[in-house]
């Protein structure tokens, strides 16, 4: 009985393994952006979470004026975000961005050792890189896998 | 003389396979296994979202961004 060959090598891959940053779940939410699933579960893309985002997340879809009058069922979202996730604590060390907030993001990112950042943050977007940690758009991600946000 | 598998030991030797997987692999697999329903739970998502003009994705950063002001100005963070 053998399972399928990617599962032997699609961890730890480079490109293969994200941080996404919530404002890119929020368009994921609220616009059709249904390929997000085919780029994980075809392109076996491994999208890791942490407390903090997932806190982020709920406080948008539950407390944000915008998100709770434009969505009936949040619960379905967030559970959307938890089954398409893996979630692991971070260590937080990181302290270089412009904005403090922002640094669990680029602690999770050192913690799954993920090389890229996805998010629409234009102050993100301008850091291009961070030591080995490539800031992308969202446009940017499905492109190298050959598909369309 | 052939061996006649029966269903509780293809599920069994599938099990034992899947348990020699990391946590991430397993993830992996369990997309890959879950894709359809996920799909249906995403379109469920979809009919909860008011229909009209949505924020584009430079207005959703800049709404987290004052968010991240607004909401984390007393965590460690």
């Amino acid at each position: 009985m053998s399972l399928p060959k990617w599962c032997a090598t699609t961890a730890r891959n480079g490109k293969k393994i994200a941080v996404i940053d919530t404002c890119v779940w929020l368009s994921v939410f609220i616009s059709n952006k249904e390929n997000l699933i085919d780029l994980l579960a075809e392109k076996e893309v491994l999208v890791y979470s942490c407390p903090e985002l997932q806190q982020e997340i709920i406080r948008h879809l539950f407390e944000d004026a915008y998100f709770r009058k434009n969505i009936a069922n949040p619960d379905k979202h967030l559970r959307f975000f938890q089954e398409t996730t893996m979630n692991v604590s971070i260590d937080k060390r990181f302290d270089r961005t412009a904005d403090a907030k922002d640094n669990f993001l680029f602690d999770l990112a050192y913690t799954v050792k993920s090389n890229y950042l996805v998010t629409s943050d234009k102050p993100l977007l301008n850091m291009k890189n961070v030591n080995k940690i490539h800031i992308i758009s969202p446009a940017a991600y499905f492109r190298l896998f050959k598909m369309k946000w | 003389m052939a061996v006649v598998l029966t269903l509780n030991d293809k599920l069994a030797a599938i099990v034992k396979e899947v348990e020699k997987l990391s946590p991430e692999q397993q993830h992996l697999l369990l997309l890959n296994l879950k894709k359809d329903d996920l799909k249906s739970l995403y379109r469920e998502m979809q009919k909860g979202v008011r229909p009209g003009k949505k924020p584009t994705d430079d207005e959703l950063a800049e709404m987290v961004r004052n968010n991240r002001k607004k909401w984390k100005k007393n965590s460690s963070y």
